[in-house]
């Protein structure tokens, strides 16, 4: 392959980055060419010693979307970068898919109790106090100021609960953030999809 | 020499060389590559996602022969993470031949 034509392939796959990072990441590689033809090498022998710039690109890629996740945490932005790093070859693709089906299972069990304690809660405060009011009357087996005050600490819990969820969500996307770099970094992703 | 096993050391031998003296991308190559066998291109994601991390800083400067070059140099940061990765690295390998030469004089 011919630098004009690495370095077409390269521009390609790079799209979605921003014009300037485009323009950049072409220099370096028009400035390693100048320098190579400036050894004596051929732009032949260049390119093959570069490898493949689709898998170039794709690197480029990956490590700006999870840049752009980290910078500005969203959904969105986080499934993109995983998708991204994913696409770097199959050996992402497994060990990426497995960390992040066990954290969305967490965060899913986390909210399901949290949800769960809160409507409890208040299902029993509701009882105890139109049964106090004497509007309602339950089966409850303990007496109805006693459901209400339980009924407002399992509330309690319930909220502490959908809190955690919130720090455990904060502190799952930090993580991921830092194994989808570490991924990048060490993963080569020679592998193809 | 295994590709996933070598992509790992590579932002290390990078860090290495230049917590020795500012280099560009083509020397980095250059050095690295007359060492042992890399894929070339995958030294400037590594350098680009160096210097969003803070890690290095760039320059371009012109030179004699040829096109402007763009330097790359460690920050106080990068220096930092250099110290780091290079410890780690000597306990790390010192344990493993460490491992290798017991198991080796064992087999005697």
């Amino acid at each position: 392959m011919l630098k004009d034509e690495f370095l077409k392939q390269l521009e390609n796959s790079l799209a979605g980055l921003s014009e300037d990072n485009k323009n950049e990441i072409l220099a370096d590689y028009a400035e390693h060419y100048e320098m190579g033809t400036l050894n004596g090498r051929s732009e032949e022998d260049i390119s093959r010693a570069l490898g493949d710039p689709r898998s170039i690109g794709k690197e480029y890629l990956a490590s700006t979307l999870v840049k752009r996740a980290e910078e500005a945490p969203s959904a969105g932005g986080i499934g993109r970068a995983v998708l991204a790093t994913i696409g770097l070859g199959l050996f992402n693709l497994v060990i990426v898919i497995i960390p992040l089906f066990i954290i969305i299972f967490l965060l899913g069990i986390f909210l399901v109790i949290a949800f769960s304690l809160g409507c409890a809660g208040l299902i029993l405060t509701g009882c105890g106090f139109l049964e106090l009011i004497g509007i309602f009357s339950s089966d409850l087996p303990i007496s109805s100021p006693a459901a209400v005050f339980i009924g407002i600490g399992i509330t309690c819990m319930g909220i502490l609960g959908f809190l955690c969820e919130f720090w455990l969500a904060r502190l799952l996307y930090r993580l991921g953030i830092r194994y989808l770099k570490w991924n990048i970094a060490v993963i080569h992703g020679s592998e193809k999809l | 020499m295994n590709a996933q096993f070598k992509k790992g050391v590579l932002e290390m031998c990078v860090m290495a060389l230049l917590g020795f003296r500012d280099r560009y991308g083509y020397e980095l190559v250059h050095e690295i590559s007359e060492r042992f066998e890399i894929s070339e291109g995958s030294i400037y994601p590594l350098l680009r996602r160096l210097l969003t991390e803070g890690y290095v800083s760039t320059y371009l400067q012109e030179s004699v022969e040829g096109p402007a070059r763009k330097y790359y140099s460690l920050t106080e940061n990068g220096f930092q993470a250099r110290n780091e990765l290079i410890k780690e690295w000597n306990d790390f390998s010192n344990a493993v031949c460490g491992l290798i030469e017991e198991m080796t004089h064992a087999e005697r």
